[in-house]
């Protein structure tokens, strides 16, 4: 199958994996099978339009690159975002002062409740 | 619009803000200063402005809205640079739909819907369509690839539709549209970005290409898509109401924005070399989630467009823009999930330097539609605690019967009065849409005739309240968790292929703690505060009622129950166009067809890509040719011969994708599992391959015909 589909593809010199895969992908695009039933792995008479239609069909997944560069420009926060995203990262390499900061939300909670209920 | 005209139209939307608040406000303090004020009414006084401004900003917009569109439109539109039917020249552009694990069927059958519209709009020459996929799930992608294939077969869309799929997907759909225009963007002078649910016309995508030619100095045109093919009956309401109040809505957002317009991520044409110049995004400080990557990227890309000095427009009277609505209220909640996540981060950027004060504002409403849930609970606890407390105390008075106003006594409760205010400024705008609406005789039809629209908006109205306290719960726990620092789990949803709608145990898992904390919460009331409980039952009715509310809004056979009694219509229902008919009659075909077995189905396209040669070949020849070293080629190696020994049920999802990506490992497979004798194989792909002969092996899509 190999060998037939590199005859009809015209790609004699390809590794033999690829020359099935390029051939399965031909047949799928072009409809052999539906449009010439007899023709597949025929080797006396390969009618001209199929084996042209084999050979013009291949995938292109993509158009030609055109490669550029998008690079994103840091920010200018303000200083008190600054401040506070600097704060936030030392409290994400110090997980302790984040425990800390939560015990000290919860005194407070309970110090203000206690306060007002007096 | 020269500077001086749009200062004045911003002073006096904004005035409108402040006055309207101030006039609460003072309904309010005058309530709560009766007995002297305390600290914690105070807390309710700045809590109830807060919350208040948000009402009144809603009210302006629409306010304004109604102003322009019975006026005749605004004449300071974007869409006013183009005469009705002008054929000014177009320019090379893209259109992207990135897309994760979605419905394959949906979004190639609206890729071939919008093909075929620009098609037949004969400009098909200066548009090339890109599906950009980080599907990370093995059918998903293997579905994808055979339907472009097949689609491109069906429509000549070779060398047109293009699809390309990232092995890496960094940064998510910011980071998938960046890698899009790093490769190809040069090659575009705009780009049109849709979702997976999103349609445009081709009318309108040539409209989009015009107004950016003529107008040079923009950079980004936002459309206001229209919710359409809703089936359930939230995702009707949710149509309706969109359908009805938006167009005023975004009038009047316009017509104080003007080109300090916002960017919502899909259904907008960008011009691309300033955008890839200057809307990179980096990271914030700190980690997600609540730093690190931008996740909600549009608003900040506006931002950093209108930094640059390019203009943002809003054009929201462009027709031919739809999307699809969640059809849940679950899905919904899903959905607001990341997007909460996405919009606090935003608070980094409140003080960006160079940033224009719109966008600080357009930002900080996106942070406030999320914020002012928990802002909201706290009001009716807080308000609940006060009237504890002075009940309690015995310091309650009754309340006031007359209403001051600047010395005037009018004969209305005080606090009823407040109510009725709050109430004006949240239904007049509906009111007054419905009312836009009526004069227009053509249009009321589409809407089933004035009683089923007068109806529709009642019962829309109704539903939204009851809806408004289940969303606050979810907000305020959304953005509770992204402050704390954690994620939200969801219980998976263990749908049955003929279910219809929500399913009964995820409604109540999901909706379980709103329901225990709206009884136990109304109950409270009624025992100790019965006059409280009064104005709290509309809150109390939809905490309670959402488990119930939830399911009947999910099912899609009440929602066409609804359509058949002539509620919740919309013109696109009634006279929908002619892209959203061919949609719909391909999703009809597409879904008739009977899915794959059931004991292959969990790894079905994994099955076609190793078993069909022709899906094999054509995953085989969409890879990127890569040299794996030989450590890498051990471990393929001992890994597909693990495949057909034990059956993918073996396999992680990362094994099964780390083999799908390489080409070697592919060929061998296929080549193995022909020609190696029965007995080596795994008995699921014994059963595959006598499947094979007796089910079609392509996909299950209308794209197969």
């Amino acid at each position: 199958m190999d060998a037939w589909f590199a005859d009809v593809l015209d790609e004699r010199g390809q590794p033999h994996e690829r020359i099935a895969v390029d051939g399965r992908v031909a047949l799928l695009l072009c409809d052999g099978p539906q449009r010439w039933p007899h023709a597949f792995l025929d080797e006396r008479q390969i009618p001209e339009e199929f084996a042209q239609a084999m050979r013009v069909s291949s995938i292109r997944a993509g158009p030609d690159l055109a490669v550029s560069s998008m690079v994103p420009r840091p920010i200018d926060l303000g200083p008190i975002t600054e401040a506070a995203g600097e704060t936030l990262e030392r409290f994400e390499r110090w997980p302790v002062l984040r425990t800390l900061l939560l015990w000290l939300l919860f005194i407070w909670a309970l110090a203000a409740i206690f306060h007002a209920t007096r | 619009m020269d500077a001086r005209r749009l200062n004045r139209r911003r002073f006096l939307f904004f005035s409108a803000i402040v006055g309207l608040t101030g006039l609460a406000t003072w309904f309010m303090a005058d309530l709560l200063w009766r007995n002297g004020i305390t600290r914690l009414e105070l807390v309710i006084l700045f809590l109830f402005v807060i919350l208040f401004a948000h009402i009144a900003t809603g009210f302006c917009s629409m306010l304004v809205g109604f102003y322009v569109v019975n006026r005749g439109g605004d004449s300071c539109r974007l869409t006013a640079t183009l005469a009705p039917g002008e054929d000014a020249p177009l320019a090379s552009t893209a259109v992207v739909i990135p897309i994760f694990n979605e419905d394959a069927s949906r979004v190639f059958e609206g890729l071939r819907v919008i093909f075929r519209s620009v098609q037949a709009a004969e400009k098909l020459e200066h548009f090339d369509f890109f599906i950009l996929s980080d599907s990370n799930e093995p059918n998903n992608w293997i579905q994808e690839e055979v339907a472009w294939t097949e689609l491109c077969k069906q429509v000549e869309g070779f060398g047109k539709i293009f699809y390309r799929k990232r092995r890496q997907p960094i940064n998510k759909k910011a980071g998938n549209v960046a890698d899009f225009l790093r490769r190809w963007g040069k090659n575009y002078r705009y780009l049109v970005v849709l979702d997976a649910d999103s349609i445009m016309t081709g009318g309108a995508l040539v409209q989009l290409v015009r107004l950016m030619e003529r107008n040079p100095q923009v950079g980004i045109i936002q459309t206001a898509p229209r919710l359409a093919l809703g089936e359930t009956l939230y995702a009707r309401t949710q149509a309706f109401a969109n359908r009805l109040y938006s167009p005023l809505f975004l009038a009047g957002m316009n017509y104080w924005q003007q080109h300090d317009g916002n960017y919502w991520g899909h259904n907008a044409i960008i011009r691309v070399l300033p955008f890839m110049e200057h809307c990179a995004l980096p990271a914030l400080p700190g980690s997600e989630p609540f730093g690190g990557r931008i996740l909600s990227h549009d608003f900040v890309e506006a931002a950093l467009m209108r930094k640059a000095g390019w203009a943002v427009w809003l054009a929201y009277d462009i027709e031919g823009s739809y999307e699809e609505s969640p059809p849940t209220l679950i899905d919904s909640a899903k959905r607001d999930r990341r997007w909460c996540q996405g919009n606090l981060q935003h608070t980094w950027l409140l003080t960006a330097r160079g940033f224009r004060t719109a966008n600080r504002y357009h930002l900080f409403m996106g942070v406030m539609g999320y914020v002012s849930s928990p802002l909201w609970l706290l009001f009716l606890i807080l308000g609940m605690i006060e009237a504890f407390r002075e009940s309690a105390a015995g310091t309650a008075l009754s309340p006031p019967d007359t209403t001051s106003v600047f010395g005037y006594h009018i004969e209305l409760p005080e606090a009823l009065t407040l109510f009725l205010f709050t109430m004006l400024l949240l239904f007049l705008p509906k009111i007054a849409s419905v009312a836009s609406t009526m004069g227009r005789p053509e249009e009321v039809r589409k809407y089933g005739g004035p009683g089923r629209l007068a109806l529709s908006a009642l019962l829309e109205a109704l539903s939204s309240a009851l809806f408004a306290p289940i969303n606050m719960m979810f907000n305020t726990r959304f953005v509770v968790f992204t402050v704390l620092g954690q994620g939200v789990s969801w219980i998976a949803q263990r749908r049955r292929i003929d279910e219809d709608g929500t399913d009964w145990r995820e409604a109540i898992l999901t909706h379980g703690v709103q329901t225990v904390f709206g009884v136990v919460w109304g109950l409270s009331m009624l025992v100790l505060l019965p006059a409280y409980f009064v104005w709290l039952s509309p809150v109390i009715a939809g905490l309670v009622l959402s488990v119930p509310l939830s399911l009947l809004f999910s099912k899609a056979g009440v929602g066409q129950a609804a359509r058949d009694l002539g509620l919740f219509l919309t013109p696109e229902e009634t006279d929908p166009p002619l892209e959203l008919r061919e949609l719909r009659k391909n999703l009809d075909a597409c879904y008739r067809h009977l899915q794959p077995f059931e004991p292959l189905r969990t790894d079905y396209g994994l099955m076609q890509a190793v078993l069909d040669p022709y899906i094999n070949a054509m995953h085989v020849a969409l890879l990127r040719q890569r040299r794996p070293s030989e450590e890498a080629r051990e471990w393929f190696s001992l890994l597909r011969e693990r495949l057909l020994q034990e059956g993918p049920a073996a396999f992680s999802a990362k094994e099964k994708m780390a083999l799908l990506l390489d080409a070697e490992s592919m060929i061998w497979l296929h080549r193995e599992l022909w020609t190696c004798p029965a007995n080596v194989l795994a008995e699921w792909w014994r059963l595959a391959m006598r499947q094979y002969n007796v089910l079609t092996a392509t996909p299950t899509t209308a794209l197969y015909r």
